[in-house]
């Protein structure tokens, strides 16, 4: 017999910790970022980008999963050798924006 | 092939997906769980642990599940567990590379942590039914 109470008291433990590693995983993409136009930094950021969103979907926090889904489509389709263009930037700008949110413990998702 | 399940090896990067993943599988499933960060480390723990089912993520750095799955059964061979890819990749050609790569079962990420037992015992159940 599942114990649901200590269940959810585990899940939002979790979920917690899973908010307050957010400036880690946010500084792995950023550093990825600036590598952009290198073969490794595509993969460095398509990576960490995947997990963020892979993560955010299993804690619930689906705008998180959404923005960064959204992020890793455009990375996917990035050539390799260059740079972000514009429509990328602001996939970016936009995961930062709610990040901030997210960050600050404000309302930013659901 | 075992016939219950109740050893499953997780192998998945993320330590966050890890954790939601062993509570979901210990806690609501009742299952014994052994998480591998990569390839590498679960073809390491195979022989000790002896899992019934395997799961694999997709996206793993460096060496992909595919590649994985490739290096496990080169090594293993026939006595390798049934693996079942977890992804959020469902594309229909890469459903279908799951599928030729003997794929069990394939379950979609991001997973409900509540859910993700029955899943797998749905596709454990199932698995006489696929060939």
């Amino acid at each position: 017999m599942i114990d649901t109470e200590r269940l959810s008291r585990r899940l939002a433990r979790l979920r917690a910790e899973f908010l307050a590693d957010l400036g880690r995983r946010r500084a792995v993409i950023a550093a990825a970022w600036g590598r952009l136009s290198q073969a490794d930094g595509r993969d460095d950021c398509l990576q960490a980008v995947h997990s963020l969103a892979g993560a955010a979907g299993t804690f619930g926090f689906d705008e998180l999963h959404r923005q960064a889904r959204a992020l890793e489509s455009g990375l996917e389709g990035l050539p390799r050798g260059t740079g972000p263009d514009a429509e990328l930037e602001a996939a970016w700008d936009r995961l930062q924006a709610l990040l901030d949110r997210l960050q600050a413990g404000g309302a930013g998702d659901r | 092939m075992s016939a219950s399940l109740r050893r499953i090896m997780y192998i998945e990067d993320d330590p966050d997906i890890q954790a939601i993943a062993r509570l979901a599988l210990e806690e609501v499933g009742g299952f014994e769980v052994a998480i591998c960060g990569s390839g590498g480390e679960a073809l390491r723990r195979l022989r000790d642990f002896r899992p019934d089912l395997i799961l694999l993520d997709v996206m793993l750095p460096g060496m992909d599940g595919l590649s994985t799955l490739t290096l496990l059964r080169q090594n293993m061979g026939d006595a390798l567990a049934p693996v079942v890819f977890i992804t959020a990749r469902l594309q229909a050609p890469e459903m279908a590379a799951y599928r030729r790569a003997g794929a069990l079962g394939i379950i979609a990420k991001p997973f409900d942590p509540v859910t993700l037992p029955e899943q797998l015992a749905r596709i454990w159940e199932g698995r006489h039914d696929r060939h």
